[in-house]
């Protein structure tokens, strides 16, 4: 036996019987005795149960002089005890690297599927495997990443996150976009505690203290008046370019005793406060705000100086400068928060007319206890709707989103309970969409006392009227009976939608119709994680959230952002793309389909950065150059394991192989076994796909130019794709390939595609026997007869 | 210096690549100085008897642009062979298989019966079909007969240079001038006259290329191309991304997508499923909401698939046309 630096593979074949399960059906003798007679096969064993303990140091003991191990046994995707994580681990263990090992998948695709002795179908199976592993290469070492981390947006999930991050040790860029961090907290006076219970939070006690964390820990840096002007991944990390606005007023030395803005001549209206009030030009538009300077709006500033004679610390700085900030970060946090749903295009709701008020402007009001700014007094009769833009599609008279933005029904009855327990006498009507959806117990206990004291109209407003002391607002009911009601202010609960879309165009995060990002999959357990390795979404960005789930949504995003921090390297999987540039035509063809914006075009060609790449091989099969290889995945592997893979059919059999999505379809043909079904069909073979589109339509060209009689091709469900939009790509390219061998006269029935999830294991047994009979009319395919 | 010895001939072609040499311009009259050409009937006055007359291998060259459809075609090819020491496929139909090529779509009886019976500009009502032999009063005439396929010159005789293109550009066809005497030497090395890498290489429009998806595609007539964007990023099925470079991007300069003529890519193992994979990649979006039903209509566009992805390439697709 040579030594692991040998320049020929040397093959370890670990048999397991599985207790007897796969022994009972397979002479495991046999493909013992077969291995043995394999070309760099230095060490074949046949364990009874190599997951139990005992077989796993058996494994450690006996095959430590290998450097790559072909285990026939149960399934690496679904086995519950020695799927390919632990595999791989396990490996790393005994100093071989985790990406050299094949599994024939003996049990659940072959003794738990079919009746009878399946001893020649293991011996294809194990010849697979073995035909792919010869040729397997080591994955790269791990990239070393940046232990630091930009958090984009000063609100409540971006201050969370940062404050996280430093808490375990992280040190935290955390930029915001206005001159104070807290973002859209601090203009909401009383805030949701949480779904749960009922009753409130004022933001000026708990913004300051979140804030505070955030600016004063030393592992944080905050930069405000900011933007992300660019970032471009690099070596594995993040470039990042910022642009920060002059800073007019030094935060150091101001103190923050306003007697610059008493002196300031220039007013302009106070967009914190939603432009209800005024501010000088220098001025403090939040009190509380921290940091805790003044800052100047140099729009609007006159350069009269006057301000600069009565800074007792000679903070000021008319000719300050922009600064730009470039650093690297190994991870990114963006939580830029929403933006509203502009009501100006809803023309029924008459939004120009100053008695006509977003929810956000409410908030405002309610802060100022509902005193009106232009000294009509405080206002007694209050009409709210809800649905300001959502849920537009199934709406009669109004535009908008066609999704329901979550928070607002809540909102709406937090604002009433608000005005009733500042205005006991008020008149409260709420005009809703069909129905009321505050969910949770909180919320609805909120619901439940709007009930006592308001009025509640189910309809659409469809025109709304200035009158001498309000707005007549004209609803239409579902029966389509309209009424009008008299009110002081009509409050619109209006849509949301993302803040900060260009920011994800840049990072390349795929995103959902309405610019909102998309988790990655499988997304139920990897919230905030987004299609991009390592960067991650927390907050309304991802969606309308109250203050509290935004923050929930920091902290988990911090702590997978550790995950990579903590270790400083990113490690590089099985499966990565390369690119051999010397063919490369910089058709940008790869770099469109990268579904995790793993590549960039330099000058040279295309570049696979593979810190980002999570082997879909999307990119290798759309390249129409073949320029771009999935290492441990290459056409040349697979076409190695289709011609092993039939052996053992006999003639006049048709020859089937199924290219099964690693994520669900393989799994699903795993579970036919678990869930005990039978299928006849021992001419079936499959290979494990990382992608349904890593293959692409040469590859199918020439597999069926192997003699294959019939190909399925399975990928996720419908939206349900782990890399991008993989099952919508192949079912076009079937499609079009089978539009060509149907003109050219070759029955397109051999060439099927299938969307299967894990659980349709059913719907897959069913498609290889309807594939088996449909070849058995046809005959052989004439592709292999020509070959 | 001896001069080149050359014969040039056209099979299954529409006589575009003969056209395209005499369209050098200046560039043509050098040709006699360097060149002989013994037999060249489109544009000399030559029969067949000339070219048999030629001893074997006692021609440098030979240039034969067309497919090969019929039996006259094949047996001018095997002449060449044998008449000449290096044969030229010349232009896409020579190498490929050409527009010729798509009729092998369908059998050659479904063509004769539709180009002399069904096709409406016929007056046939006996259904009478051109024959190989016609006994008309006591003399026997002969027509070429079709072969079953369209094939490629190469998969009738040996090859020894490919000068592709619809026809070759000017730029193409100097080139094989300037290298006629190195062919004739047997010292060029490259057997294709083409680039190495696709269109999109030397495509006059990548700077204003964005790799974005393309939400469909379109028809020629349905859509006004941009002149300065992706063609492909337009919805326009620019093939250039899976075409060799070299023609000059003639077509993409007059705002027309490139189909192909240039041939395929050095690393491709088929003619036109590089282009099916990459098309079917980046047309059409919104997994998030279309039924995949609908997902297919950004593929409407695509009416003839063999004819947009094998427009001059049918004859040498992996797919062969099978019945039965």
């Amino acid at each position: 036996m040579g030594a692991k630096n040998s320049a020929s593979p040397l093959i370890g074949v670990i048999i397991c019987t599985c207790g007897g399960q796969i022994s009972e059906r397979v002479k495991t003798a046999v493909l013992e005795e077969k291995a043995k007679q394999l070309e760099y096969v230095v060490k074949v064993a046949r364990v009874d149960n190599l997951c139990s303990r005992e077989g796993l140091l058996q494994l450690k003991r006996e095959f430590a002089d290998c450097d790559r191990l072909l285990i026939a046994g149960c399934s690496e995707r679904s086995s519950l005890t020695l799927a390919e994580d632990r595999i791989a681990k396990l490996l790393g263990e005994m100093g071989i690297n985790g990406s050299m090992f094949e599994v024939a998948n003996l049990r659940e695709q072959c003794v738990w599927i079919h009746d009878g002795d399946l001893t020649d179908k293991a011996v294809d199976m194990l010849m697979m495997a073995y035909a792919k592993l010869r040729s397997n290469t080591p994955s790269p070492p791990a990239v070393k990443i940046a232990r630091r981390s930009i958090v984009v947006g000063g609100g409540p999930a971006g201050m969370q996150a940062a404050v996280d991050l430093a808490g375990a040790g992280s040190e935290v860029l955390l930029v915001e976009q206005k001159a104070y961090l807290g973002g859209r907290l601090c203009q909401m006076p009383y805030l949701a505690q949480c779904e749960g219970w009922p009753a409130m939070c004022p933001s000026d006690c708990i913004v300051p203290i979140q804030a505070r964390k955030a600016a004063y820990s030393p592992l944080v840096r905050v930069v405000i008046n900011a933007e992300v002007a660019d970032v471009a991944r690099e070596n594995g990390n993040f470039k990042v370019r910022i642009n920060k606005a002059p800073a007019f007023v030094d935060p150091d030395r101001c103190v923050s005793c306003g007697k610059c803005a008493e002196v300031c001549p220039v007013e302009v209206k106070n967009e914190y406060d939603c432009g209800l009030s005024t501010k000088r030009a220098i001025d403090k538009e939040y009190r509380l705000a921290i940091p805790d300077t003044y800052t100047l709006d140099k729009e609007a500033c006159t350069g009269c100086g006057e301000c600069l004679k009565v800074c007792p610390t000679g903070a000021i700085d008319l000719e300050a400068k922009p600064e730009v900030i470039e650093e690297t970060f190994g991870t990114v946090i963006l939580a830029t928060g929403f933006d509203t749903y502009d009501l100006n295009t809803l023309e029924e709701l008459n939004y120009a007319s100053p008695n006509v008020l977003s929810s956000m402007e409410m908030e405002r009001l309610i802060a100022a206890r509902l005193d009106r700014p232009n000294g009509q007094g405080p206002v007694e009769r209050v009409v709210f709707m809800l649905c300001g833009g959502s849920r537009a599609k199934d709406k009669k008279f109004s535009k908008g989103v066609p999704y329901c933005s979550k928070t607002c029904c809540s909102f709406a009855v937090k604002q009433a309970n608000r005005v009733m327990a500042m205005r006991p006498d008020a008149e409260v009507t709420m005009i809703y969409f069909g129905d009321i959806r505050t969910y949770g117990r909180a919320f609805e206990q909120f619901y439940n006392e709007a009930k006592e004291f308001a009025e509640f109209i189910n309809g659409e407003v469809v025109k709304v009227e200035d009158t001498e002391d309000g707005v007549r607002i004209c609803v239409e009911n579902p029966e389509g009976v309209t009424e009008e009601i008299e009110a002081d202010i009509l409050v619109l609960a209006e849509a949301l939608l993302p803040k900060g879309t260009e920011l994800l165009e840049k990072l390349k995060v795929r995103t959902d119709r309405y610019g909102y990002p998309v988790e990655a999959q499988p997304r139920i357990l990897r919230p905030t994680e987004s299609s991009i390795d390592r960067v991650y979404i927390a907050g309304a960005l991802g969606g309308p959230k109250i203050a509290q789930e935004s923050i929930e949504q920091g902290t988990a995003a911090a702590l997978r952002a550790l995950a990579h921090l903590s270790r400083g390297e990113r490690e590089l999987p099985k499966f990565v793309s390369q690119v051999e540039k010397e063919r490369c035509s910089r058709c940008r063809i790869c770099e469109t389909v990268c579904p995790h914006g793993a590549i960039k075009l330099t000058d040279e060609g295309a570049e696979v950065d593979p810190a980002f790449c999570q082997g879909c091989g999307l990119c290798a099969s759309a390249c129409p150059s073949n320029a771009i290889k999935l290492c441990n995945f290459t056409n040349e592997q697979m076409l190695s394991q289709v011609e092993a893979a039939f052996a053992g059919v006999k003639t006049g059999e048709p020859k089937i192989l199924g290219l099964l999505c690693y994520w669900c379809s393989y799994a699903a043909a795993d579970l036919m076994g678990a869930y005990g079904m039978k299928i006849p069909q021992t001419n079936f073979r499959s290979i494990k796909i990382r992608c349904s589109a890593s293959i692409s339509a040469g590859l199918i060209l020439d597999i069926f130019q192997k003699g294959v009689d019939g190909i399925i091709i399975a990928g996720c469900s419908p939206q349900n794709c782990h890399h991008g939009a993989g099952n919508y790509l192949t079912s076009k390219r079937v499609m079009l390939l089978g539009t060509v061998m149907r003109q050219l006269g070759l029955n397109p029935s051999r060439l099927r595609w299938v969307y299967i999830g894990t659980p349709m294991w059913r719907d897959l047994a069913k498609v290889i026997g309807e594939m088996d009979k449909s070849l058995r009319t046809l005959g052989p395919s004439p592709f292999g007869r020509s070959a | 210096m001896k001069k080149v010895k050359l014969i040039i001939n056209w099979g299954a072609s529409c006589g575009g690549c003969d056209v395209s040499i005499l369209n050098l311009g200046r560039a043509v009259l050098t040709l006699p100085g360097e060149m002989e050409i013994l037999y060249w009937p489109l544009a000399l006055d030559y029969k067949r008897k000339d070219l048999e007359a030629l001893p074997d291998l006692s021609i440098d060259i030979g240039i034969l642009s067309g497919a090969v459809r019929t039996s006259e075609q094949a047996e001018e090819a095997e002449f060449f062979r044998k008449k000449c020491k290096k044969i030229v496929a010349f232009g896409s139909c020579a190498c490929f298989g050409g527009i010729p090529g798509l009729a092998n779509q369908f059998e050659r009886e479904e063509l004769m019966k539709r180009a002399h019976v069904e096709a409406p500009s016929n007056a046939n009502e006996e259904g009478v079909l051109p024959q190989p032999l016609s006994p008309i009063a006591g003399v026997s005439l002969t027509l070429p007969e079709l072969s079953p396929k369209v094939r490629a010159l190469g998969q009738v005789i040996a090859v020894d240079y490919y000068v592709p293109g619809c026809p070759p550009s000017t730029g193409t066809i100097l080139d094989l001038i300037g290298a006629i005497r190195a062919i004739a030497e047997g010292k060029l090395e490259k057997r294709l006259f083409a680039s190495e890498k696709a269109l999109c290489y030397e495509c006059p429009r990548v700077p204003a290329k964005e790799a974005r998806k393309v939400e469909r595609l379109y028809r020629p007539h349905e859509i006004i191309a941009d002149g300065e964007r992706c063609l492909l990023e337009q919805g326009i099925a620019c093939l250039g991304f899976a075409t060799r470079g070299g023609c000059g991007a003639r077509c993409i300069n007059v705002n027309m997508p490139c189909r192909g003529c240039y041939g395929w890519l050095p690393a491709a193992a088929d003619p036109g499923a590089e282009a099916i994979s990459a098309i079917a990649s980046i047309v059409g979006d919104g997994e998030d909401y279309l039924p995949p039903p609908r997902m297919m209509e950004a593929l409407d566009a695509v009416r003839d698939a063999a004819g947009i992805f094998y427009h001059f390439s049918l004859p040498s697709a992996i797919i062969k046309k099978e019945r039965g």
